[in-house]
């Protein structure tokens, strides 16, 4: 033992007051070092000069008690919570309750705006016919406005709804909800949400502006239009919209491109969707909320719009919770990779070069990005672009096989235009 | 030499470990308390109650040995009647969160030893501002009226006042263990309680103490 630890005992042993089981070892070193049998040598001197000192205490003084009673009877005695009166204890419970009721009604909307995806232009809604047949299964209802057609969800699940059963033939808009939410609000029945989602703008496909280039971005659908887009595409509102990625490219390979892919779509739907089952006669009109006036603001849709949403699979599903993520966490490069490499293993090129665009606006400076976007662009049909990346790209310094990589993808493509 | 603290409060079947106040127990008769007497437990309850009455009876009860530490730490009379009401009325107002878990005399010491050792902080501070004042020349004063030479303190031939005045010198933490443990008889264990500390924390103050007054006292053996 040394003689540091050994000394906190030194005191109960000079008193004879050490534990039996400390008594020995401490002997044994007393005994073995000099320097501590001398402190103990000092310590006992003191305690025996303490023990033998008289120092008195005061007495007190007669009227002390007195004294104290007076000033006892001038002072409250503090009760403890436990002890409390019964009106003290309903007084302080009906004050919290009073306390949760101001904080939940002042916190509750916030949450529950917290809860919802933000709003987007293009949100349909649609004013189904009266007596539409319903999907199987599902519980028929109308919101009390009869703007939105409303069906129960499973808990847990990502479902899209095909809202063209409501009026068959007519168009189609996708509906969802996120796993394990609750109903948004104004959702006219407790357990269900139904959503239309806001990419999925006939009206827009229609006319052939700019919001062919939603469809790929509408979670876990794939939507067909019937129409050919036509006319140039308009200004970006979105930055993984089309337009944002046209405003980078040619406009013309880019509508180009937009054509083929709905003509490919009016094909199939023609070929391959069978006439769903519903009443006979002129389809109901649909409505659709204005883009900018918002949901009140209910304009009518061309009637030659056709759309069918065809239901995900989980790796669709995987895209569509990333995508909601994306809406909550705009700037998230955590959310923004996660999703490009959802799109690149879809081959959805498009969204994959808007994804990665994103990610070299918040990170300009990252070589890999730029390396990524070139890439993304040459999938995505669009050399000039992808020349840009990569050049881009070697500036900024990659290294060993990238940069290799990167000069080998970039001779090829100043090649192509000579051959 | 009689040690006026062994004199005081015994009570049937109690140890030397008196001085201190009554029913240490608390449960009254069944441990020790005198027939007739009711326990401190009991006066406890009937205070939490309400009665004050019973409450001046624990003033009875504790008043020596509450004051047998605090007149040993401060220097006048008037400044020990003020601390040993103002414990009495802090422990009065705090009896409702008293709990049967400890001692009354563990409980009402602790209060004691918290209020002296707070009322010593605070009459430091005030004592430094006015003797710090050079216009008064009150500290050289207190100086020299308080504190004799070593030399002035033997010719006096009073080794007790000698230990006093060692004693007072010690810092409060330390003075107040010593002045419990050598001249209230309190054990280690029970210092521990009152001041919430470990049992090694009192020995080491307690060593600390005892190194300090044994270099004063040797030194004023040296200077006679």
């Amino acid at each position: 033992m040394r003689c540091a630890k050994f000394r906190k005992y030194l005191i109960p042993y000079a008193e004879g007051s050490l534990p039996p089981q400390l008594l020995e070892r401490v002997e044994r070193h007393v005994t073995a070092c000099g320097s501590c049998a001398q402190e103990l040598s000092s310590l006992s001197q003191a305690v025996e000069a303490l023990r033998q000192a008289d120092y008195p205490a005061m007495e007190p003084a007669p009227d002390l008690r007195s004294r104290v009673m007076a000033q006892i009877a001038r002072v409250p005695v503090r009760r403890p919570w436990w002890q409390a009166s019964r009106l003290q204890t309903y007084s302080a419970a009906a004050a919290g309750l009073l306390l949760f009721a101001i904080v939940g009604t002042t916190m509750w909307p916030l949450f529950t705006r917290s809860r919802q995806a933000p709003p987007r232009h293009g949100v349909e809604q649609v004013a189904p016919a009266e007596g539409t047949p319903v999907q199987p299964g599902l519980k028929e209802g109308f919101s009390p406005d009869r703007k939105v057609r409303t069906a129960p969800v499973e808990p847990g699940t990502l479902s899209v709804e095909k809202a063209a059963k409501a009026a068959p033939g007519e168009r189609a808009a996708g509906a969802y909800r996120e796993a394990g939410t609750a109903p948004k609000s104004g959702s006219p029945e407790t357990g269900v949400a139904f959503h239309f989602e806001p990419g999925i703008d006939a009206a827009k496909i229609a006319d052939g502006s700019r919001g062919e280039k939603k469809l790929p971005s509408a979670p876990g659908v794939e939507l067909y239009a019937g129409g050919k887009p036509k006319a140039a595409p308009a200004a970006p509102t979105d930055s993984l919209d089309a337009a944002g990625l046209a405003s980078k490219t040619s406009a013309a390979e880019h509508q180009r491109k937009m054509a083929q892919k709905y003509d490919h779509a009016t094909e199939r739907i023609e070929d391959s969707t069978p006439e769903p089952p519903g009443p006979a006669g002129p389809p109901a009109p649909r409505q659709v909320a204005d883009p900018v006036g918002g949901i009140g603001n209910i304009a009518p849709v061309r009637e030659r719009e056709e759309a069918d949403v065809r239901f995900g699979t989980s790796a669709q599903h995987d895209v569509l919770a990333l995508e909601l993520k994306l809406k909550e966490f705009p700037t998230s490069v955590t959310v923004l990779r996660a999703l490009l490499t959802k799109y690149t293993e879809a081959g959805r090129s498009e969204d994959e070069y808007a994804v990665v665009e994103r990610l070299t606006e918040l990170d300009p400076e990252n070589a890999g990005y730029w390396l990524a976007r070139a890439q993304a662009a040459e999938r995505a049909e669009m050399p000039a672009t992808a020349r840009a990346c990569y050049r881009r790209a070697v500036e900024l310094g990659l290294k060993d096989a990238d940069l290799e990589h990167a000069k080998a993808r970039l001779k090829a493509l100043e090649e192509k235009p000579k051959k | 030499m009689t040690n006026p603290k062994q004199e005081t409060n015994l009570l049937p079947g109690e140890q030397p470990a008196a001085g201190r106040g009554a029913d240490d127990t608390g449960v009254g008769k069944a441990n020790g308390c005198e027939p007739g007497r009711d326990s401190d437990l009991d006066l406890v309850l009937r205070a939490q109650a309400g009665e004050a009455a019973a409450f001046g009876e624990l003033v009875d009860r504790y008043q020596k040995a509450v004051y047998g530490i605090v007149s040993r730490m401060v220097h006048t009379r008037e400044d020990a009647d003020d601390l040993v009401q103002d414990v009495f009325v802090s422990a009065y107002q705090a009896i409702g969160s008293f709990r049967r878990d400890a001692k009354f005399s563990t409980w009402l010491h602790a209060i004691a030893v918290n209020t002296t050792l707070k009322r010593l902080k605070k009459m430091k501070r005030q004592s430094t501002v006015s003797m710090d004042d050079p216009a008064t020349g009150l500290a050289s004063m207190i100086r020299a009226e308080n504190n004799p030479s070593p030399a002035e303190s033997l010719r006096e031939n009073e080794q007790n006042k000698a230990v006093r005045r060692a004693v007072e010198s010690l810092p409060d933490k330390q003075r107040i263990v010593v002045v419990m443990h050598y001249f209230e008889q309190y054990s280690c264990e029970e210092i521990a309680a009152a001041l919430k500390c470990s049992v090694g924390t009192v020995w080491s103050r307690l060593h600390y103490a005892c190194k300090k007054l044994h270099a004063e006292l040797r030194w004023l053996e040296q200077g006679c």
